[in-house]
């Protein structure tokens, strides 16, 4: 999918990396297990975080194994499996199949249609499990659609259709947790959404695509108020993370929040300096 | 819920929010419904700290509801209210007061953010009061990024200003507590500035062994 809600393996220690691994592989077995060796393609450190932030705040039971797999054929890896994981894989599938109709809309990709066509038994039957997460997500994507059509940009409005999005993917259960679940996920959905625009900013312009940051993109403090808008959107998600009972691998969840997030803002934070100091 | 919240978490009143967290922990892996299968009495335990644990966390935070809580943030600031907004245009330098901003002031007296901002669209020098009117206006829209950016214009422009100097620090607050949380568990976005590469290289190379980058996705 996406990829900006990661760890900053810098600032984590040789065990705590092995153990944010167990997840990323246990995502990955999970995805192999219910959807087939290609789905493995599909992994990503966002449904990876959801895995991880899901495991410390119901602590289902867990089984750590190790093993051998397409990418690791000689060393064999630990991972682990749970309940959890299996969630963060569905909706890892889930977020695919929304994504790569998104591409496909926008630019007729051929990847995105082969996606598509992989997918579409595997949607048929996230549907009849989630049918109401999918209500949910469609409408906010129609909505999405219908805004990036006008000409004034609403980014905020975007930002929170596009968090609505996410916010129904992180919402498990609906139990007394659900709230502060949808909360974490509307917040880093908007963050994602922003990040994402900066990211495809020059080639949207190359390919003459929508880009909802076209019109700040001139000023002068472009970055730096971007910087503020994503601030408040990780604030809001680290607030709602704080009120959860997180004890489990709590160090990992925070690393992500306050640090793993800001590592994409900051490389094309650098790359447009240095580009402007060669101009 | 019935009874003390705290009592039922093992824990004092004065207790902090790190061991009310591990109180609950305690507690959870014992009712856990993986270890209690088909028990009503473990459910219902499970249900009864689940409930002490959001209570104790509510009176912590100071003792707003977490639920109002959620949703305000999600909808933006109808929750929190206007303390901030004064009608008070009559201190305002009149050298730069168009009829414009007395409309605009009137449509935001009386809750018509949309027409408030309708109306600013027809100015067209944003100065300072431009800037903190379409910050209010947007504030009232539930639209947080954009009010940011706008009172922190205002702010910028004319710094001496109170009423600026106010909203601004009002609307980041959460980005400074947000900030210094970081700062207290290690992460300062100084360091991660100072040497972006070290880190971007570790990350990548953590994850392009199990992935072919974005193209995939």
């Amino acid at each position: 999918m996406f990829g900006y809600i990661t760890i900053n393996g810098a600032a984590l220690s040789e065990e705590e990396k092995a153990r944010y691994r167990t997840y990323y592989c246990g995502l990955c077995r999970a995805l192999h297990k219910t959807y087939g060796t290609l789905s493995r393609l599909t992994l990503s450190n966002d449904m990876t975080f959801l895995g991880l932030t899901l495991s410390s705040l119901y602590e289902p039971s867990a089984l750590e194994s190790a093993g051998i797999c397409p990418v690791h054929p000689v060393r064999k890896q630990g991972y682990l499996k749970s309940t959890a994981l299996d969630y963060a894989a569905d909706m890892n599938i889930l977020l695919t199949w929304y994504v790569s109709q998104d591409h496909l809309l926008d630019d007729h990709s051929t990847n995105a249609g082969l996606m598509i066509r992989r997918l579409k038994p595997h949607y048929e039957r996230l549907k009849q499990i989630y049918p109401d997460k999918c209500r949910q997500i469609e409408t906010c994507l129609d909505r999405i659609h219908v805004l990036e059509a006008q000409t004034d940009v609403q980014l905020d409005a975007l930002c929170q259709l596009s968090g609505r999005i996410v916010g129904e993917v992180f919402r498990w259960k609906d139990d007394i947790w659900g709230d502060a679940l949808r909360c974490i996920g509307e917040s880093l959905g908007g963050f994602i959404y922003l990040i994402d625009a900066m990211d495809d900013y020059d080639q949207d312009q190359r390919r003459r695509r929508f880009n909802p940051l076209k019109d700040f993109h001139a000023q002068p403090d472009y970055f730096e108020s971007l910087k503020q808008s994503l601030t408040l959107l990780a604030a809001q998600a680290a607030e709602a993370l704080e009120s959860l009972p997180l004890e489990q691998d709590v160090n990992l969840i925070r690393n992500v929040v306050y640090s793993g997030i800001w590592i994409r803002y900051e490389q094309l934070l650098s790359k447009s300096q240095k580009k402007e100091n060669k101009q | 819920m019935n009874g003390d919240p705290f009592q039922i978490l093992g824990v004092s009143s004065q207790a902090t929010e790190d061991e009310i967290k591990a109180a609950y922990r305690k507690l959870a892996k014992k009712y856990h419904p993986d270890l209690n299968p088909n028990s009503p009495t473990a459910e219902a335990k499970m249900k009864e700290i689940n409930e002490a644990y959001t209570e104790a966390m509510r009176i912590k935070k100071g003792g707003g509801s977490m639920d109002s809580w959620y949703r305000s943030q999600s909808s933006g600031y109808q929750d929190s209210g206007f303390n901030h907004w004064q009608y008070e245009y009559q201190t305002q330098d009149s050298s730069q007061f168009q009829p414009q901003f007395q409309a605009t002031y009137d449509y935001i007296s009386t809750s018509r953010y949309y027409d408030a901002l309708q109306m600013l669209h027809q100015i067209p020098e944003h100065n300072a009061l431009w800037n903190y009117l379409a910050a209010i206006a947007n504030m009232g829209l539930g639209n947080r990024l954009a009010a940011a950016n706008y009172a922190r214009n205002a702010y910028q422009m004319e710094p001496g200003n109170n009423q600026y100097r106010e909203l601004y620090e009002q609307l980041s607050a959460p980005a400074r507590t947000y900030q210094q949380q970081g700062t207290n568990y290690g992460y300062s976005m100084q360091r991660l500035c100072n040497n972006p590469f070290i880190s971007c290289i570790a990350i990548n190379l953590f994850c392009n062994c199990f992935r072919c980058g974005r193209c995939c996705c």
